[in-house]
């Protein structure tokens, strides 16, 4: 799933059904990539944020039209972990560059593998750089199991060209094979 | 200024209030996808 479109989603309740915030911002960390909690926004379009955040800890379930959490006691004061602070910094717009210097795009998302945990495994890539294709002018590319996600630009291996999808459908098979294919070289 | 010109005044007032109103919060409630510097390892 693309982190983007988890923001806007409504955190609902599974004890008594309520729809008690919306995401705002969807955090990760810097190191690895993990989703580590959302920034959320009162419901009602003339409502602000919120000051609590929701920690990953607290979500039950990341559905496709809601982020479920048990209670409302889910939701804790901001901190510095789940919660985007003074260091916090949008990812999308950053410069994706290979080793051999050739600019892939700019970050438009971030795609992201849920189960346990929730992780960043590659990059929704678009701008100039970007032939318009079959899919539009969006492209996916995969991410090295070990990299830091930043908001400058970010280097990646030149090998990863090779790995390229226009779209979402089949882009797992294409991270396992470009994760194995930097095993093996290194 | 007679009442009537009072009146579409303070009309004109009220709507640009809320309008500025709107796009604050509008502004505010904009999110994104931002990496914390402080984050930690998930779970």
């Amino acid at each position: 799933m693309r982190a983007g479109e988890i923001a806007g989603r409504p955190v609902v309740t599974l004890d008594t059904a309520e729809d008690i915030a919306e995401v705002k911002d969807v955090v990760f960390s810097h190191d690895h990539g993990y989703l580590v909690g959302f920034t959320l926004n009162k419901r009602g379009w003339l409502s602000g944020p919120m000051k609590e955040t929701l920690d990953w800890s607290g979500v039950r379930a990341l559905g496709p039209d809601a982020v479920m959490v048990a209670s409302g006691d889910a939701l804790a004061a901001r901190d510095a972990e789940s919660g985007a602070t003074g260091d916090a910094e949008d990812v999308v717009g950053g410069r994706v560059i290979t080793d051999s210097g050739r600019e892939l795009g700019v970050v438009t998302d971030l795609v992201v593998e849920v189960d346990e945990q929730a992780r960043v495994v590659g990059y929704e890539i678009g701008g100039a750089t970007v032939e318009e294709g079959p899919g539009g002018d969006r492209r996916y590319i995969p991410l090295p199991e070990t990299f830091a996600v930043s908001s400058s630009a970010l280097i990646v291996p030149a090998s990863v060209t090779g790995f390229i999808r226009d779209d979402l459908s089949g882009f797992g098979s294409a991270v396992d094979e470009f994760r194995a294919q930097l095993e093996q070289t290194s | 200024m007679d009442w009537v010109s009072w009146v579409v005044l303070a009309v004109a007032v009220l709507v640009i209030i809320f309008v500025v109103f709107a796009l604050i919060q509008r502004r505010r409630r904009s999110g994104g996808i931002v990496v914390n510097r402080k984050g930690r390892r998930g779970r």
